[in-house]
């Protein structure tokens, strides 16, 4: 009883902790001065408004602008004027920050699915959620150059993480194709993550691995199409090991960890209002073992994926967006190599961006785990079905305060097997926040 | 079920009924007070303003960012995007691209309402109105009144040159201009 009582008071306590930091913190940034502008508006002189209908979110000149290989027809004027026609640097060093910390009650829990072992924590001071830091500037008249890295990124303190990192050249040859080498998400060609309302994830694109890969994507516009074709290592962004001959170590490192590339294409194409995608993708990954499956296998096994999007507006201020996934993940569980899994998943979400003070998002995400379900693997959790419901108040263009809920609308579940997987806790939260970038 | 499990349990619905109150308590559809607004002046006054929506008003007037960088547009209409466009009657008509700094500190537009572009803008219309001439060509207000048909005559003849009006359109308005009575006389 008096563990419980006690327990009740700290999360009193920290509720009360909470309301004063977010009450400084809303009183510190009402405060602020208008100065803080990201580096296209800096370089540009251009309002945040011009490329945004709510930071981060892109408007149609946004997304314009992105697609014009992120620059402006008056991107030279914008360079360091130093008499040499063939150099264009840019006149000041081109980075921007973009800053987020929250505060979160939550009923997830940490579950070792081996031993069950769990951590539970009812408040959490999110706080930095994450510091980035953003680059990107036209080098040439077809070539620019993207990329952030994310510093202490979810309390990884001490941990500095490149993610979208990139060059990308225009109009290839003259012929119309525009190249991206480097570091980015496949699920960008759908929709992007990192311009994304909510702080809730588009989940299933995490869950079929589709984000951050080191590739080429090439993109032209045919007729009515837009059509991109991709290639890429197929197993992520962190991985590497030294060339060695044999033992010794060689300078040069292997990025990827085998031969096959995952090739994935995606078609849009506007159908009255509503803009409708078609993404596939087919690649190698690496199979699962051990306990629960949380190993990496040594074999490379075959994954498939099918998508659909679509996309609209309505009225103006309301955006809404569908997305699906089919995958494919042949034998690749190492339990029983011969068995094919199927699985499948998707969200839908809608923005309602009323003025320019407020924005509303709701974010439906429903996955299955399909033939992966009751695998007592850590698989199970593909499973998912939470909505979303966000409010965002912006003190300025680039700041935002944000308040999202989310209701986790499937049953808790009881370990049915040898292992601690399965829906084990509930995923409803509450967060409080801010979001910046300047 | 113990005291903290309560806690948990009714915490959904707390948070729902936060962020419907959040929900109801924004003033959804005003345009929030001192934020993105343009000022647009111009020289002379009373000229209209053009956006990418269309007609805006008549200056002076004050128009939001989102009037001129709303978050969707027609594709026959990108080449506004950002742009200001203002227009009256014997003046050139004057484009301009919106800064951060137009933002903050106001737009003044000085237009340019020498004869030629008065002359330019006017012959269709000229032909149909003729008594309009005078008052669509002012020139500057420094020249003196034979300057001032000087400057005239020798662009209509170069609009005749150009076969930009026909010879009938370009002896009405050379009647006109040498008609002309100075100011109070």
């Amino acid at each position: 009883m008096m563990q419980g009582t006690g327990s009740v008071m700290l999360s009193r306590l920290a509720r009360a902790a909470a309301l004063v930091a977010i009450g400084m913190a809303l009183w510190m940034l009402s405060m602020r001065g208008a100065s803080a502008m990201p580096e296209f508006a800096r370089r540009y002189n251009l309002s945040c408004a011009a490329c945004h209908s709510a930071f981060p979110r892109l408007n149609q000149f946004g997304e314009h602008f992105a697609k014009n290989n992120m620059r402006l027809p008056n991107w030279m004027e914008t360079s360091k004027q130093l008499g040499d026609e063939r150099l264009a640097l840019p006149d000041h060093v081109p980075l921007a920050v973009r800053a987020q910390a929250y505060v979160q009650a939550r009923q997830g829990k940490t579950i070792d699915p081996v031993t069950g072992a769990s951590n539970y924590a009812a408040t959490d001071f999110q706080a930095p959620y994450l510091v980035k830091v953003l680059s990107s500037a036209p080098l040439s008249k077809n070539i620019t150059y993207y990329f952030y890295a994310i510093f202490a990124e979810k309390g990884g303190n001490g941990e500095v993480v490149v993610e979208d990192a990139w060059f990308s050249y225009a109009d290839l040859f003259g012929s119309g194709v525009d190249m991206l080498l480097g570091q980015f998400q496949l699920s960008d060609s759908m929709f992007p993550r990192e311009v994304r309302l909510p702080f809730q994830d588009y989940m299933v694109y995490r869950m079929a691995g589709i984000t951050y890969d080191r590739g080429v994507v090439f993109s032209r516009d045919v007729g009515p199409l837009a059509i991109q074709l991709g290639f890429t290592n197929g197993n992520g962004i962190n991985a590497n090991s030294s060339i060695n001959s044999p033992g010794f170590g060689r300078p040069d490192r292997m990025f990827d960890n085998n031969s096959s590339k995952t090739v994935f294409t995606h078609l849009g194409a506007d159908v009255g209002p509503v803009a409708l995608g078609v993404f596939a993708a087919t690649g190698k990954q690496r199979s699962a073992t051990g306990p629960a499956g949380t190993a990496m296998g040594l074999r490379d096994t075959d994954k498939r994926i099918v998508g659909l999007d679509a996309s609209g507006q309505l009225g103006g201020t309301v955006n809404w967006y569908v997305q699906y996934l089919w995958n494919a993940w042949d034998g690749f569980l190492d339990a029983d190599p011969s068995r094919n899994y199927r699985w499948q998943g998707g969200f839908a979400g809608v923005d309602w961006i009323p003025n320019d003070r407020w924005a509303f998002s709701a974010l439906y995400n429903h996955d299955r785990a399909g033939d992966l379900a009751h695998t007592h693997t850590i698989y199970e959790g593909l499973a998912m079905s939470s909505l979303s419901l966000t409010s965002s108040y912006y003190f300025m263009r680039n700041v935002k305060g944000i308040i999202e809920v989310n209701f986790d609308f499937l049953n808790k579940t009881t370990p049915a097997g040898r292992y601690f997987t399965g829906h084990l806790s509930k995923e409803n939260y509450i967060l409080f926040g801010f979001d910046t970038a300047f | 079920m113990s005291p903290v499990d309560r806690h948990r349990n009714r915490w959904p619905s707390v948070a729902a009924s936060a962020l419907g109150l959040l929900a109801v308590a924004s003033p959804l559809g005003a345009q929030a007070p001192g934020t993105g607004t343009l000022r647009i002046e111009s020289v002379p006054s009373a000229a209209n303003v053009e956006l990418i929506g269309g007609p805006a008003g008549v200056t002076p007037l004050t128009v939001t960012e989102r009037d001129i960088y709303p978050n969707t547009y027609a594709d026959s209409r990108a080449d506004m995007y950002g742009m200001v466009w203002v227009r009256h009657p014997g003046c050139e008509p004057l484009q301009h691209r919106v800064t951060a700094d137009d933002i903050k500190q106001g737009l003044r537009l000085n237009l340019d309402c020498g004869v030629a572009s008065a002359a330019l803008e006017a012959p269709p219309a000229l032909a149909a109105t003729p008594a309009a001439i005078p008052a669509a060509a002012p020139a500057s207000a420094n020249a003196t009144i034979p300057e001032r048909r000087l400057r005239q005559l020798q662009v209509l003849q170069e609009l005749l040159d150009e076969n930009l009006i026909s010879p009938a359109e370009e002896l009405r308005i050379r009647r006109r201009i040498l008609q002309l009575k100075p100011p109070g006389g």
